[in-house]
């Protein structure tokens, strides 16, 4: 834990730049009648996240300055909510906090966030056929840049949901913004609604863990303060209906762990709310690669490790996600092999990686999620932002069907996606193979039920995700050309804006993994061994469970082994299948089609949440509410009941009994009136 | 022998100047149809109408000010007729303040409107003027003839209002629905104050108190029958059913005025009520309050999805919010009712604004009230569309607007008095409300317009009106309790505000 904090003033203009940016664009878009120039809007758009860039880097400066233990700067703004007096008073501040792990989260949001905006300037440009398309696109990527940022600064939690509900609000202003195509706005509505049912998580883990602190005495929500008063509050009990498994009485920080894993699990595309991450391709494909690869999706990993210490203490819940985690690894993997879309195979290894990263926090080993947390970002986000320089010389075609041999025609983005694909396989020197083996080395000494169970599963995933890139790759830019010759020969690689992020996206799949050599490494003699896994060392002061002893150095050689082997083996055998033997896998595709069909139905959980959750909450809304209840209930059996039966009894007393709707009301009134009456005098 | 009464101007003045304004407009209007030319223009009836509302926000603006003067004197003054009836404090100048505030922001939504109408008349402004004396005695009024005199004076010239456009069929029917169904809760609510007085002798709030026994069954029945009146004025499940139905066929600034200002007043009087008449700790009363929030909160957010009507769905977002205030009725506590007094203000703006929104799109004797008439608007009128967007997104309840703020507000209160199953419920019906919330910034940014546009301008009073609230949306969710502007010496801690008004009613 961090003491102390030192003030840094500019810290807040690292949110706040792209928010007077998207403000700006919003300003321009309502005032001024006719489009912006190009130049202004990028001018404006690019320059505010790289002044976020820039302040970050100062901030970051700074603080590696600083000892290791009070490597903390905040930034208080002001009082953002002051309740109650006295003994009731509550505050909740408008503040900032820069600590390591804040620091990775924001290099990695801005940094990348900047590349992409660059890129986005070319791939949008021929959206000027909508009027202010580019520019909209532009305000609404500043807001999401403001939103993540304000989540990895934020010092308490309400701040942070601040920024988690508006990175939810903009990816799925962005997932439909080429609204036209009704699919796309449909997705854009399943992004939001499967992330409010994760919401919900987190806000009842934020209720639950300030009525315990508030009634230890603290009532706070700022991460510094939960941490230092946590203990106080580690071994409450919760009473929970006795129906529930393993109750009736749970330890609270499980409880609470896993409400606010719940809400990870809807912003990390985690089983079972990883529903909304395929669609979300809808969007254009610099939204996907910034939201849907690098940042947004990550949230969820880093609220967990900014909650460690609370994981730290409720081993079940960590057990859960650690499942959790291998499982949605597991599946996304699975069905990463059986896509034809481009984009929809990274999109399901964007859930399997993220998968990997759960898998580590859930066996205590959060730098371990957070180093292939920023490794995948730069990875995913090259290998989404090729594949967009794909699709733009393939004219909007995704399938990948209709690709192959594009490594002539478009060479610079061949190369670069490949060093992309290389690196999240695991093969070794890439960032992938560190990031990863980290992880594997973790579940392999993992605490949890299973753990051998789970390291294997991690294994076998780990040999798949090289076999779906690399048969993604084969099928792309190697092989006969499948795509029409007219389109072939006009295939060009993408202009300048859109290489460079490239070509420094591909560097740093490269090189970022060096930042983290495993431990054992530093028996080889040319590292450190004190240095040896410096990305670790700078995030212990703020994470739980850092002093854990490693595992043995010759066991960790034989794991790092392993994986290896498992990624040799899958990229082998994709080069076998896809490039010697191009008949197999329409073979081994047609001997299991049942099995195909499964996967390619992504196990029905579409159909399967339509009919269990869907169709009955607007049958209740529906049905039972408003026809049943208000119409039905009360008019036909209870007033014309009534009044059938009043009828019936004085026939000729009453002559007309109307059955008007003010009727009805007044007599649900009444009934009323005698529940509360009876509720009152009881 | 009856004293003469003790009328002391400044008690009176916010109700003197309202209810003389409205009388100034009659008169005005009577007028200034006659005459041919004034100010160099001729009289027309839309020109007569743009007058008499900036008499009638002139009147308002006079009453406000009084009011302000008054809270921030922080005085206790009670007027008295043979009994002490009215009475003039900070939590009553809190509410009176507002009500005020939404009573200049109605006129401004209607002028327009009502041109486009063709009922731009001055009796309109005259009524509103009314049933803001009404509203304003309501919230100050500390003896249960003073409620009563108070609600009647602001109901009655709302049923007229209900039924203002008179050649539709649907208003006609809301406001015949409103008056039936408004005299029956009326009568429940006479009734109550009956049986109150058979069992405590007296009507005044201080006596009631002392005289008060829980145990007693006729004391409980009036308390009861009472709580049945305000919970239908403030349309609380189960006595709400009138409210969409009323809401879709009255004209849209006088469904805004209604599910705005009659709540706040109702539920100001309720709050005086309940701390000064009964004792808020009383056990039953908080069960009662908590059955009314659950199902206000389910019933009211479950049907606002299926809602295919604006004003339809924002009635029934109303009944839920009506939901979420009673939370802090349960409480009890001086930070309950402070965080109502607060959601008070932060309901008035944004649901003033969505309705302004509405009250903008209207076309000539057309209202832009489905569902489908924002397709596209994000296209056609990008700065409406973001104004609805901000708040929806308020309503929801999204942090960084006020919305958020009041929830989150209220929220911590029911915690703090070991609640958890009714925050909760807030926390999910908020949820599911973000179904139909978001679905109009969907189809604003999302769909392709349906039709042309007929109307593209905007009137000046619904612009400014509309960034008001826009304004005062944002700045409390940001700001509730600071004073953003301070290299302007301005102060606006509108949370401290709330907090300090409700100690009038916890401190004797």
């Amino acid at each position: 834990m961090v003491t102390g904090g030192t003030e840094f003033d500019l810290l807040h203009w690292i949110p706040l730049a792209p928010l007077f940016a998207a403000v700006l664009h919003g300003v321009l878009l309502v005032v001024v009648r006719r489009t912006v120039s190009e130049w202004i809007t990028v001018a404006i758009s690019c320059g505010a996240i790289t002044a976020s860039f820039v302040i970050s880097c100062a901030a970051f400066a700074r603080m590696v300055r600083l000892p290791d233990e009070s490597r903390l700067l905040v930034d208080h703004l002001y009082t953002w909510i002051g309740a109650g007096v006295g003994s009731q008073a509550f505050s909740t501040e408008l503040a900032f906090q820069f600590d390591p792990l804040s620091a990775v989260m924001t290099l990695v949001v801005s940094g990348v966030g900047a590349l992409i905006h660059f890129y986005s300037w070319g791939y949008m440009k021929e959206d000027e056929r909508e009027d202010k398309g580019f520019q909209r696109f532009f305000c609404y990527l500043n807001l999401f840049s403001f939103a993540m940022l304000l989540l990895v600064l934020a010092d308490n939690l309400v701040l942070m949901f601040l920024g988690w509900e508006g990175v939810g609000l903009c990816s799925y202003l962005l997932i439909g913004f080429w609204y036209s195509d009704r699919n796309n706005a449909y997705a854009g509505s399943k992004a939001f609604i499967v992330n409010r049912i994760g919401d919900l998580g987190f806000i009842v883990g934020m209720l639950l863990l300030f009525s315990m602190l508030a009634e230890a005495g603290h009532p706070t929500v700022g991460f510094q303060d939960i941490e230092r008063y946590f203990a106080q509050i580690a071994d409450v009990e919760l009473d929970l209906p006795a129906w529930l498994p393993g109750g009736p009485s749970y330890r609270a920080v499980n409880v609470v762990g896993l409400c606010f894993f719940i809400g990870a699990c809807g912003k990390s595309a985690q089983i079972p709310l990883h529903v909304w991450l395929p669609d979300a391709m809808a969007g254009p494909t610099p939204v996907s690669a910034l939201i849907h690869a690098a940042t947004m999706v990550t949230a969820g990993v880093y609220l967990v490790c900014r909650m460690s210490f609370l994981y730290a203490a409720a081993p079940e819940a960590s057990a859960i996600i650690a499942w959790t985690g291998a499982l949605t690894a597991a599946l996304g993997a699975v069905l990463a092999l059986v896509q034809t879309d481009i984009k929809k195979v990274l999109a399901y290894s964007t859930m399997s990686q993220l998968g990997f990263m759960f898998v580590a926090v859930g066996c205590g080993a959060y730098a371990a999620a957070m180093f292939h947390l920023a490794t995948h970002a730069f990875m995913q986000a090259l290998l989404f932002l090729a594949a967009g320089s794909v699709i733009l010389a393939m004219q909007h075609e995704q399938n990948i069907d209709a690709m192959g041999g594009l490594r002539r025609r478009i060479p610079r983005t061949h190369w670069t996606f490949l060093i992309g694909a290389l690196a999240l396989s695991g093969v070794l020197p890439f960032a992938g193979f560190f990031s990863k083996d980290a992880i594997l080395v973790a579940a392999y000494g993992a605490e949890v039920a299973g753990g051998p169970w789970l390291y294997r599963l991690m294994l076998a995933t780990a040999g798949l995700t090289a076999l779906y890139l690399f048969r993604l790759y084969f099928r792309v830019f190697r092989g006969k050309g499948r795509a029409p010759r007219g389109l072939r020969d006009r295939m060009e690689d993408p202009p300048g804006s859109m290489v460079v992020p490239l070509y420094v996206l591909s560097g740093l799949a490269i090189f970022a993994g060096l930042a983290g050599f495993p431990q054992a490494w530093g028996d080889l003699g040319w590292v450190d061994i004190e240095e040896s896994n410096s990305f670790a060392n700078f995030l212990a002061p703020v994470l739980a469970g850092s002093e854990r002893e490693g595992l043995a150095h010759e066991i960790e050689y034989r794991l790092t082994l392993r994986a290896v082997l498992a990624a040799i083996t899958g990229t082998g055998l994709a080069w076998w299948l896809y490039l010697q033997r191009p008949t197999w896998p329409e073979k081994i595709r047609s001997s299991f089609h049942r099995l195909h069909h499964v996967l390619v139905a992504k196990f029905w959980v579409d159909e399967i949440y339509g009919v269990l959750l869907v169709r009955p909450l607007v049958a209740i809304s529906d049905r039972l509410l408003y026809r049943g209840i208000d119409a039905g209930l009360i008019d036909g059996l209870l007033v014309n009941g009534v009044a059938r039966s009043i009828r019936a009894l004085a026939a000729n007393g009453l002559r007309y009994v109307q059955s008007g709707l003010i009727q009805a009301y007044m007599f649900l009134m009444l009934v009323g009136a005698v529940a509360i009456v009876a509720l009152l005098m009881r | 022998m009856i004293a003469p009464p003790e009328i002391s101007p400044s008690v009176l003045a916010p109700i003197g100047f309202t209810a003389i304004g409205a009388m100034v407009i009659l008169v005005q209007d009577a007028l200034l149809t006659r005459g041919s030319s004034l100010l160099g223009r001729r009289v027309t009836p839309a020109y007569a109408g743009t007058l008499n509302a900036f008499t009638a926000m002139l009147f308002l603006s006079l009453a406000l000010y009084v009011t302000v003067v008054a809270f921030a004197s922080g005085d206790s003054l009670v007027f008295q007729l043979a009994n002490p009836v009215y009475q003039q404090d900070r939590f009553g100048s809190f509410a009176t303040a507002l009500l005020v505030v939404v009573g200049i922001l109605t006129c401004a939504l209607s002028v327009s409107y009502l041109s486009e109408l063709g009922i731009n008349h001055g009796a309109y402004y005259a009524l509103v003027l009314a049933s803001i004396t009404g509203a304003i005695f309501l919230v100050g009024a500390i003896d249960l003839l003073g409620v009563y005199v108070g609600l009647e004076l602001m109901t009655i010239p709302i049923y007229v209002l209900a039924g203002f456009d008179r050649a539709r069929l649907r208003s006609n029917e809301a406001a015949i629905k409103y008056f039936v169904i408004g005299s029956f809760a009326t009568a429940i609510l006479l009734y109550g104050m009956a049986l109150i007085y058979g069992a405590t002798g007296t009507t005044s709030f201080g006596a009631i108190r002392d005289a008060f026994d829980p145990t007693s069954p006729v004391a409980m029945l009036g308390v009861g029958l009472i709580l049945i009146g305000f919970a239908f004025k403030i349309a609380s499940v189960p006595f709400h059913q009138w409210a969409p139905d009323v809401y879709e066929g009255a004209p849209a600034p006088i469904t805004a005025y209604m599910s705005v200002a009659v709540k706040a007043a109702a539920f100001t009087a309720l709050l005086r009520f309940v701390a000064t008449a009964i004792g808020p700790e009383t056990e039953q009363l908080s069960d009662v309050f908590a059955a009314f929030a659950v199902l206000s909160m389910i019933v009211g957010n479950l049907m606002a999805v299926i809602q295919e009507n604006v004003k339809r769905m924002l009635a029934y977002s109303s009944i839920g919010h009506a939901g979420a205030l009673l939370i802090g009725l349960v409480t009890g506590s001086p930070g309950g009712y402070a965080a109502i007094a607060f959601y008070l203000v932060v309901y008035a703006f944004m649901n003033l604004g969505a309705f302004g929104v509405v009250i903008a799109l209207a076309r000539r004797g057309q209202e832009c009230e489905r569902v489908d008439d924002f397709a596209g608007l994000a296209r056609t009128r990008p700065g409406l569309a973001a104004a609805m967007t901000l708040f929806m997104l308020s309503l929801a309840g999204i942090p960084g607007t006020a919305g958020f703020m009041a929830k989150f507000n209220l929220i911590v209160v029911a915690i703090r008095a070991d609640m958890i199953w009714l925050p909760i419920t807030l926390v999910v019906t908020s949820v599911i409300s973000l179904f139909y919330y978001l679905r109009i910034p969907v189809l604003m940014t999302m769909r392709e317009p349906s039709e042309p546009p007929s109307r593209t301008g905007i009137a000046s009073g619904e612009a400014l009106a509309l960034c008001l609230c826009a304004a005062v949306v944002l700045f409390l969710g940001f700001f509730p309790n600071h004073g953003m502007l301070p290299w302007l010496g301005l102060e606006l801690p509108v949370l401290d505000w709330a907090s300090d008004s409700v100690t009038d009613l916890f401190g004797s």
